[in-house]
């Protein structure tokens, strides 16, 4: 993999230095301690942040390539994860795992478990997420973005009315927080999508021909 | 093929690391890896000291022989454990008179140390609790209701202003004194179904 990165030494000293600076600022005490006191805080922003700082050292690792119908596709064949869907399903199921309120509550009574979320999180979900998202076909890339979509608000619903506690570390008004903050995450995620998605068909739309040209092409005509 | 391997592989490996983490897609939850821990693995209880609402000391071990419920609560509490109490006033109600207080017996315990005898006995009348089948009771000192809690799992956090929030379940301890069994305080009904048609009376 190696020799096909060819980007410059430059252009990846950023993210790596961006990610880096990003797992010190969410992973290590004081700023762990502080963001793990809120169910909020804890789930979606560290959370989050953890597997950010893996996707911008994962773009550092990453072949460079143009997207998934890039020419080099086909020599990819060799490789464990050509199509994208194996680095996929690692960040799926890692992302799970640590989704779960059961997991939250472990890693903060056990330091062990906590040491493995700092850095499971980085290295099982970023990481293999920006080593594979461009492999993904577009098609796919938009299931996965709904279903993030559509998982935020089904998560913010639950938090926002479940009358008992779904951690045992945080209070039930702090589950509620999470809630609403899941739900306005999705809304403006969903609001980043559709402004890319009509920005994108502004940018591809034909430009348009002036009218004295078309008259000639008019009159040119068989 | 190296990529079909790897799917394979990594779906396996995500689908037991979930398996694991779930007690096999049952327990989503800490309270709920609690419940289903003790179901299948009942626990012995230290036999911790305590002191009810007239302020008489008693043990936990005073009610071998009885089946007993026991919640957790504290008289400062506007949350969850006024919902808790009426469940369990549900199910005394519930519970036909041969076996209320004879069989079985309920415990409600307070969390918060600073709670008084006197505190307990206006909560205890507020509710309409008939001591002693029913007694409202504080543990001796902070070190015993701190193993009692542990022993039992129960999480008890604090705010800034002194709250305290902890986890909504009802427990029952069998006539060995061993916890058997952790209810949902949703629906008293169901427990007391659960206690007149279950193994525990009997054994």
């Amino acid at each position: 993999m190696a020799e096909r990165m060819t980007g410059s030494p430059d252009r990846r000293l950023w993210p790596v230095a961006a990610g880096g600076m990003l797992w010190l600022a969410v992973a290590l005490p004081p700023a762990a301690r502080i963001l793990e006191a809120s169910m909020l805080g804890h789930q979606l922003v560290q959370i989050p942040s953890l597997a950010a700082s893996g996707y911008l050292l994962g773009l550092a690792l990453r072949p460079h390539e143009t997207g998934f119908a890039a020419p080099s596709r086909a020599g990819r064949a060799g490789e464990w994860n050509p199509g994208g869907l194996p680095g996929l399903l690692l960040a799926v199921f890692a992302a799970a795992f640590w989704m779960l309120p059961r997991s939250l509550d472990t890693a903060l009574a056990n330091p062990l478990l906590e040491l493995a979320k700092i850095i499971a999180l980085p290295a099982l979900v970023g990481l293999p997420l920006a080593l594979s998202w461009q492999r993904l076909a577009p098609l796919l890339r938009a299931f996965i973005g709904a279903n993030l979509i559509s998982m935020l608000v089904v998560l913010g619903w639950l938090y926002t009315v479940s009358p008992f506690r779904l951690c045992n570390a945080y209070w039930l008004d702090q589950q509620e927080d999470l809630g609403r903050g899941c739900l306005v995450f999705a809304g403006l995620l969903a609001c980043f999508w559709i402004a890319r998605f009509v920005f994108r068909r502004a940018q591809k739309a034909p430009a348009a021909i002036p009218l004295a040209r078309a008259a000639e092409i008019w009159r040119n005509a068989p | 093929m190296r990529s079909f391997a790897a799917t394979v592989i990594i779906t396996l490996l995500g689908v037991s690391a979930l398996w694991i983490g779930t007690d096999g897609f049952q327990a989503f939850t800490t309270e709920a890896a609690r419940r289903l821990s003790v179901t299948e693995h009942p626990r012995e209880l230290p036999d911790t000291l305590l002191e009810d609402q007239d302020g008489k000391a008693f043990s936990l071990a005073s009610y071998r022989g009885k089946l007993v419920l026991v919640d957790f609560f504290y008289t400062r509490c506007t949350g969850l454990c006024p919902e808790l109490e009426e469940s369990m006033e549900q199910i005394a109600e519930g519970l036909s008179h041969r076996l209320y207080g004879r069989d079985i017996a309920l415990l409600s315990i307070s969390i918060d140390p600073e709670d008084t005898p006197a505190e307990l006995a206006a909560y205890a009348e507020r509710i309409g609790a008939d001591a002693p089948a029913w007694r409202f009771a504080r543990a001796a000192d902070a070190e015993a209701l701190k193993a009692l809690l542990k022993s039992l799992g129960i999480v008890v956090i604090a705010d800034a202003s002194g709250n305290l929030d902890h986890n909504a379940s009802i427990h029952l301890i069998d006539r060995h004194g061993r916890l058997v069994r952790i209810f949902d305080p949703d629906a008293p009904q169901r427990i007391v179904k659960a206690i007149s048609e279950g193994p525990w009376l009997s054994g």
